[in-house]
């Protein structure tokens, strides 16, 4: 058991989170995600766990408590002001190894350019979430993110009962404009908006939902449109994938890439790649082949239970964080399903 | 002596200061103007004014330092407002670059006037003595600008373009060696004067005779004129690269010059692999840089197809491909993966 502490400005997706988590169920760590930042309540459903830690005493000696104990810190994107000044009056920057990873794409907020050089920290590794962002950040070792909330089960068989019209999920969570955050466009609205009119296909738009209700959604719907205009992909096709869905976005050849090395397989996922002009028909090629849509639906769910399963992942990040100096103490109790390294490949 | 010290660093106090600020407004500089008016006679037609520089510089090692003063006189600029609003923060000031008499120079000054640059500032040098070292900080002081900080008031250099009038010599180009923030584009009027290397210049605008004439491969990116009036519209389409509509500027980084896709599908880099890419890179910890330069190693042919290699010039005559690639793709362009063998996953 190790005490992993991760620090973040905010919920980002709940990515810090679920990896907090799942640390601490499938190995066993004492992890805990503290976000010093983002404290609307709407938020902490979003990232179930975390510890919101803002400027006071009080938060100040919660930080402390945790972060004096700590055997590694993980900071994801940056650690506000005030938190880095705790941190630097503590004196663990020289102590315990500290690992940095980029969540968001530079040129546009919250971290606008690579900040890993801002924060005086001596990096002992730099990350960069499996996705769109390692372009951004080359010299980042990548690492998929860890999807772990209530409600997923490998279990799941959806796609034995197919609906009829398919029912289609749209949760954009932003209403950004930026380069890599964009989840719309003018032609995606009228193609979607065509889409709502189809009588092959009910669309379920999802915004600010709660998570565990929309893991449910997704888990009785066919398609999950992540996004289509920027060529980069997000956790809804981490969810989609591990309910079963088919992942409708427009990822590109690095963004594919991203993904098969941070999951270290040569397996491609299997994602119904398109753009924002063609993406209904190619789902109502799909939709119309009820064979063809139930195998696309089974290999989504078996690449995410093979590559992408939480168990898995947390190893991964395990291996890197003994890499840069975690003690390496006593094994997980009940960790699952054999986590031995030659299962990774 | 101390006396005549103490007056000196007035002296250059004033002058710095009044070269940093706006030229108009200076005292010094009007004066200057005045002197220059003397000196050279009426000042260059339409609104142009003109002001000699003085500098003097102090060479430690291998950095040189500028000393505004009195120094030598080097070479004397006319200035005239521009205008082009979106890139002003990009580019600062073109200098066209010629010698005293130099006709042409003249008349591609008037072009650039004629076009609506904004609130870039257009200057006319005249280099008095071209072979003293002094004369690139000619350049780099006309295009200081000053920055008031809290407690601090700094000068600092802004992006800037020189037009290279018919070089008689290396000067002018190699000034984008001297500065990272130069651009250079050269006019060719006439064939190139023996012993000019043009590398390093960011486009070279040609008349058919001269273009004729030039055998440089070297040289990335070219282009015909017919008359010297065209080169105001030119210069603005290059500084303003970036807004040039997608898909007519093809630029090759890797392979021979027939072996590229024979059509474009829309990507903005292609990258034709001859060889499949390392399964240690999908399996095993790399990095993207890895990857990036695993793909360049097994590829035959690299092209890329966007407005904004404009700006890699000096990238592309160092053979930075990954940093070019990584660039582009960073800033949102599309890759696309030709080749029987490849195996990456192709859109």
């Amino acid at each position: 058991m190790s005490r992993i502490v991760h620090i973040s400005p905010s919920t980002l997706a709940g990515a810090p989170s679920m990896l907090a988590t799942a640390q601490r169920v499938f190995l066993g760590h004492e992890a805990v995600h503290l976000r010093c930042g983002d404290y609307a309540r709407a938020r902490d459903a979003i990232a179930a766990g975390s510890v919101p830690i803002a400027e006071s005493d009080v938060d100040r000696a919660i930080f402390v408590d945790r972060v004096v104990q700590a055997d590694l810190i993980h900071v994801h994107n940056f650690v506000p002001r005030f938190a880095l000044e705790w941190l630097a009056e503590l004196g663990v920057t020289a102590r315990v190894p500290i690992v940095y990873q980029a969540h968001s794409p530079i040129g546009e907020r919250p971290i606008y350019q690579d900040l890993s050089s801002d924060h005086g920290i001596d990096w002992a590794a730099k990350l960069a979430v499996a996705q769109a962002h390692p372009r951004m950040f080359p010299s980042f070792r990548i690492l998929p993110n860890c999807l772990f909330r209530d409600g997923l089960s490998e279990d799941v068989r959806p796609w034995e009962e197919p609906n009829d019209p398919v029912r289609v999920v749209y949760s954009p969570s932003t209403d950004s404009s930026n380069r890599w955050a964009r989840k719309s466009s003018p032609t995606f609205s009228a193609n979607l908006g065509a889409l709502r009119h189809a009588r092959w296909a009910q669309v379920v738009t999802a915004s600010d939902w709660p998570p565990e209700k929309l893991i449910a959604l997704r888990r009785i719907a066919e398609f999950g449109i992540d996004e289509v205009v920027t060529g980069g992909f997000h956790l809804v096709t981490y969810e989609t994938m591990a309910c079963g869905g088919v992942v409708v976005n427009a990822a590109d050849s690095e963004a594919v890439a991203a993904l098969q090395m941070g999951a270290r397989t040569a397996e491609a996922p299997p994602w119904l790649i398109t753009n924002e002009q063609e993406f209904v028909d190619r789902m109502r090629e799909l939709a119309h082949d009820s064979s063809a849509l139930a195998a696309a639906r089974r290999a989504s769910h078996a690449y995410f239970w093979t590559h992408l399963r939480p168990s898995r992942v947390v190893v991964l990040y395990d291996e890197l964080y003994r890499e840069v100096g975690l003690p390496d103490s006593s094994q997980a109790p009940d960790a699952p399903d054999g986590l031995a390294a030659d299962q990774l490949a | 002596m101390a006396s005549c010290r103490a007056k000196m660093r007035r002296v250059r106090a004033r002058a710095w200061k009044g070269l940093t600020r706006r030229v108009k407004a200076s005292p010094l500089a009007q004066t200057m103007a005045l002197r220059a008016k003397a000196a050279f006679g009426a000042r260059p037609r339409r609104r142009l004014t003109a002001l000699p520089v003085a500098l003097r510089l102090h060479m430690t090692g291998q950095s040189m330092h500028m000393i505004p003063g009195i120094g030598a006189l080097l070479g004397r600029a006319a200035f005239a407002p521009g205008g082009l609003g979106p890139v002003q923060a990009r580019v600062g000031l073109v200098l066209v670059w010629g010698g005293l008499a130099g006709r042409n120079a003249d008349s591609v000054t008037e072009s650039l006037t004629s076009v609506d640059f904004g609130r870039v500032m257009i200057a006319r040098v005249q280099v008095i003595n071209p072979f003293r070292l002094a004369v690139p900080t000619l350049s780099e002081l006309l295009t200081l600008r000053p920055v008031r900080l809290p407690g601090a008031s700094l000068a600092v250099s802004t992006p800037k373009v020189i037009v290279a009038v018919d070089p008689q010599d290396q000067l002018p180009v190699l000034l984008a060696h001297f500065w990272p923030h130069t651009r250079v584009v050269v006019v060719l009027t006439r064939p190139l004067a023996g012993g000019v290397d043009l590398a390093g210049a960011s486009v070279v605008l040609a008349t058919a005779e001269a273009a004729a004439a030039l055998q440089d491969d070297a040289v990335p990116f070219r282009s015909a004129i017919g008359a010297l009036d065209e080169v105001g519209a030119a210069v603005r389409n290059f500084i303003a690269s970036t807004s040039r509509p997608a898909g007519e500027y093809l630029f090759r980084l890797r392979g021979e010059a027939g072996a590229g896709p024979s059509s474009w599908s829309g990507a903005d880099i292609v990258i034709e692999a001859a060889t499949s890419i390392a399964p240690d890179l999908l399996t095993g910890e790399a990095t993207y840089w890895d990857r990036l330069e695993s793909l360049i190693s097994s590829a035959n042919y690299i092209g890329i197809r966007s407005a904004a290699v404009y700006g890699y010039e000096s990238w592309i005559r160092d053979g930075q491909v990954a940093r070019i690639l990584q660039d582009l793709l960073a800033r949102g362009g599309k890759i696309e993966l030709n080749g029987s063998e490849a195996t990456w996953p192709r859109r």
